[in-house]
């Protein structure tokens, strides 16, 4: 082909030379890893995607490409994707891509998706959710909540939810219309539960109800009910490290089939269900209402109690009195006795049987030989009687 | 009472409790006592099974220009 300054090629032709060239270079399909910037589902069923690759350490591009997926293809892709992953085919994702590539005249370059691999972004999803986890427990924020006491009337709940959720309505049914007649008071918080604004949503609802916290007794996070289980836009680490260090306890029941999300783990504590949430509220109340009243029965069990030992108390006294007067009485028997014995043992009339006398002047008792002199006249008494004799002599 | 909080009112029950079966309560008192947990298992249960108007006024006027 002829080309100089004199025949130009036309832009076409010479993009249809680049066309020739990369389908001749690049006749194969080739799998790429990349991360979706951009997905645009078209009205005929095409999907228009952007794929970039950052750097890994400055986050900055460092390659981007067009692609395509074709409307017979992303319509068998897409469920599939959202079926392994549990994750809409979605901007954010890191993804791997079975491409071929392609150079068209007018569109310039760009990748036809034949196929995708879900494995590679279960693995990348979880990774990321592995290094929040990691990040919260590095903090030590990630028990932070679950070590609050849980209230022992979770009767004022501030609900976040979107209003529209089915799963608001279930939760506040079953609380509102609870068999036991218990009260409870409920404010929605609205925020979006789908998607990338979740996190931000939540967060300003946690922060409106912080307003007024003592308004609250528990906070809780509820997700409709038949929503796809879309649960990485709970996994982020802004939203976790909000609610693990929020004040009051969180109940989650976001609902979900597959593993627990980042949230329902720094939560105080995680329900499946919007309804199984109501349900934990109320058995909270429920155990309450049987402490009550088993409460007073054992007031009344002590009271009781108390008096019958008192009863006892004053009984055993009573019983004691018999047989300590009686060991009293004894006691002082013997005592008598011996008191008796002591007596009898000291009396003069057993002395002076014994042998012994008693011998008077004047009336008199001589006690010692002084007492008498030569002529003096006494009178002894000895057992029987008595008789007189006239001091003659004395030593 | 009035100014009772649920959590101090399941307090003093139990003290109440504990006071009488550790024996230290005044036998003379146990009738007081008696009424007294009488009045505060009561209040509790209001807690639980009567609407308090005054809290469901309070949340239920609480839009969000009150709260901004």
């Amino acid at each position: 082909m002829m080309n100089d300054i004199e025949n130009p090629l036309t832009l076409y032709s010479l993009n249809n030379i680049v066309r020739e060239a990369v389908s001749a270079a690049l006749p194969m399909r080739y799998w790429v890893t990349g991360e979706l910037s951009e997905v645009r589902e078209a009205v005929n069923g095409h999907c228009y995607i952007e794929l970039v690759q950052r750097d890994e350490a400055t986050g900055e591009l460092v390659a981007k490409a067009r692609g395509t997926i074709w409307a017979r293809i992303y319509s068998l892709l897409r469920p599939y994707f959202l079926e392994q992953t549990g994750h809409h085919f979605a901007q954010g994702l890191k993804v791997l891509l079975q491409v071929s590539v392609n150079f068209h005249e007018l569109y310039g370059y760009t990748l036809d998706v034949s196929d995708i691999e879900p494995a590679y972004t279960i693995g990348d999803m979880a990774r990321k959710r592995q290094l929040v986890i990691k990040r919260l427990t590095e903090e030590g924020v990630i028990g932070l909540n679950k070590e609050l006491q849980f209230p022992l009337l979770p009767q004022r709940v501030a609900v976040i939810s979107s209003s529209t959720a089915a799963g608001y309505g279930d939760f506040c049914d079953q609380l509102h219309k609870n068999s036991y007649g218990f009260v409870f008071y409920t404010k929605l918080f609205p925020a979006p539960m789908q998607g990338s604004a979740v996190e931000q949503g939540i967060i300003a609802a946690l922060d409106n109800i912080a307003r007024n916290l003592d308004f609250w007794d528990v906070v809780v996070i509820i997700r409709g009910g038949g929503a796809t289980s879309e649960l990485s836009c709970f996994d982020t680490y802004e939203l976790a490290n909000n609610c693990a260090q929020f004040p009051l306890p969180i109940i989650t029941g976001i609902g979900h089939r597959r593993d627990e999300s980042v949230l329902d783990i720094v939560a105080h504590t995680s329900a499946k269900t919007p309804t199984a949430a109501a349900e934990l509220l109320i058995h909270a109340m429920l155990a309450q209402a049987g402490w009550l009243a088993d409460v007073r029965q054992s007031v009344a069990g002590a009271v009781r109690g108390r008096l019958d030992s008192e009863k006892n108390r004053l009984q055993s006294l009573v019983q004691r009195i018999p047989v300590a007067t009686a060991l009293f009485m004894q006691s002082m028997h013997h005592k008598l006795d011996l008191w008796q014995k002591y007596i009898d043992a000291s009396s003069p009339e057993r002395i002076l049987a014994l042998g012994y006398s008693i011998t008077r002047l004047n009336g008199k008792a001589i006690r010692s030989v002084d007492d008498i002199k030569p002529g003096d006249e006494v009178i002894t008494t000895v057992s029987g009687g008595e008789f007189t004799s006239r001091i003659t002599d004395k030593k | 009472m009035e100014n009772l909080t649920y959590t101090q009112a399941v307090e003093r029950l139990e003290e109440i409790m504990s006071s009488i079966q550790g024996g230290g309560m005044d036998v003379d008192k146990l009738a007081v006592a008696l009424k007294e947990a009488s009045a505060l298992v009561q209040f509790c249960r209001g807690k639980l099974y009567k609407v308090d108007e005054e809290v469901k006024l309070l949340l239920e006027n609480m839009d969000d220009e009150t709260l901004c």
